[in-house]
């Protein structure tokens, strides 16, 4: 990461209190590897507005967007301009009591807007003391399929993506990385990831077949409860429910489970990171604002 | 005397107004110039001004009532840089050897600030488990070794 961050949104709190932040913006050319690894079908523009962070040039590190903010416990607070990841890519992120700055320079360093920032992160992370996880990092996101697709022609190595790509698939789309890409972006929405198909990408036919267009929505987990009570959809909708839940060995009729869903209905998300489940917000968990879209799902959204 | 007076009371707030804006010029200039000379200041001792704290439990002092535990980098300058700028707004500011850092040490602080000073992966990462959940802030590369150890979302990829 060099040493600036995006610039479009600086609506989040921390940038408001304790300390006012007002940062000396600047346009910088978009960096190639934004263009090169950018999966949206729109252009990026030729040059960004950016704020300069700290004053030396070495940043440090960023964190990849794709589900960054897939659960309510993790934001992203500010972009990194970067030279080695996607648009996108978290610079100074939280994920339930840890804020990570990716940026180097200590406070001396730092530009008045940079120690600003660190200050009131300081005194907004201690909101979120004793605030454990939602979810832990344990899968990765459906976008990778389509960020990781076009490298099956240039890595020669076969198991590099034996956790990523069914061998099928890969013989089927030898030569042709374009179309694995698309095949997953067609069905974005119905990719996940299954342990017991070797962890790797694959698109849920099931669900499919059900004419569901989604596996992370809070209606097809409703529809799915709803067939339960249908004799010949009843033994698929279970097995989906295992699929995207925990609670399957919880309940055994599905009145346990429409009751489960009438009572947290308004605080379920969906994770990829999480492993591809259903979660449920516990009340009076302390929730962040969203300073940034999910960049890589609001491509497709 | 009406005729008299009447040019007079029109005058008299346009005098006001022109006052008025004449001390106001010469504030923001004083004011001005009081930044750019602690802007230098902040240059030659290397520390930054202390901004105005708003919205957050102070001290008498103007400190920021929230004790900071620092662990401590390689380069002890650099750890002296954070504990020198913490110290100007915090009420409480204290160092703990990086490596060494367990969750039981930052029991009587607020806030950890985990910094290492690496530039590159590999470094080695504190020993805390995924039930850590002190308010944390952590720093650089390091940092996102950190963050992997505990499977969050920041963690070095």
């Amino acid at each position: 990461m060099a040493n600036a961050a995006h610039g479009e949104s600086l609506e989040h709190e921390v940038y408001h209190t304790p300390f006012k932040v007002e940062p000396e913006f600047e346009d910088r050319k978009t960096p190639a590897n934004y263009h090169d690894r950018h999966i949206g079908t729109d252009k990026l523009p030729d040059k960004m507005k950016v704020w300069k962070v700290q004053t030396s040039e070495r940043g440090n590190v960023v964190s990849r967007s794709y589900g960054f903010e897939d659960s309510p416990d993790a934001e992203a607070i500010a972009l990194g301009f970067n030279h080695g990841k996607e648009y996108g890519a978290v610079g100074i992120g939280r994920h339930a009591n840890v804020l990570q700055w990716g940026y180097f320079d200590p406070p001396s360093q730092m530009t008045d807007a940079g120690r600003r920032l660190f200050l009131n992160c300081i005194c907004y992370i201690h909101r979120f003391d004793g605030v454990r996880p939602l979810v832990h990092t344990n899968a990765s996101h459906r976008l990778n399929a389509i960020r990781l697709a076009p490298l099956i022609d240039r890595i020669d190595d076969k198991s590099f993506f034996s956790s990523t790509f069914a061998p099928e698939l890969m013989e089927k789309y030898k030569g042709n990385a374009k179309g694995l890409a698309d095949y997953y972006r067609q069905d974005i929405e119905l990719v996940y990831r299954d342990s017991r198909g070797g962890g790797t990408f694959q698109i849920d036919t099931d669900l499919k077949e059900l004419s569901l267009e989604s596996n992370r929505t809070v209606e097809t987990l409703g529809r799915l409860i709803e067939l339960l009570g249908d004799p010949q959809q009843a033994e698929k909708a279970g097995r989906l429910l295992e699929r995207y839940t925990s609670q399957s060995n919880d309940f055994s009729s599905a009145e346990q489970w429409r009751q489960w869903l009438s009572e947290n209905k308004d605080r379920i998300f969906f994770s990829d990171v999480g492993g591809y489940k259903f979660f449920v917000i516990p009340e009076g968990y302390p929730v962040g604002q969203k300073n940034q879209t999910e960049i890589g799902r609001a491509l497709f959204r | 005397m009406l005729t008299t007076r009447k040019p007079l009371a029109f005058i008299a707030p346009i005098v006001l107004l022109l006052a008025l804006m004449l001390v106001n010029c010469i504030g923001c200039k004083e004011k001005g110039q009081n930044q750019d000379t602690q802007e230098q200041a902040a240059v030659e001792r290397t520390e930054p001004a202390v901004p105005e704290v708003q919205d957050e439990p102070i001290d008498p002092n103007g400190k920021i009532k929230l004790r900071i535990l620092c662990t401590t980098s390689p380069n002890e300058g650099r750890t002296a840089d954070f504990t020198s700028f913490l110290s100007r707004h915090f009420i409480k500011v204290e160092t703990t050897d990086y490596e060494s850092f367990r969750e039981d040490l930052a029991k009587d602080f607020d806030v950890v600030i985990i910094d290492y000073g690496a530039t590159r992966p590999g470094t080695p990462v504190p020993q805390l488990s995924l039930s850590y959940c002190r308010a944390t802030i952590t720093f650089g590369v390091a940092g996102s070794m950190v963050c992997r150890r505990l499977d969050l979302k920041p963690g070095y990829l």
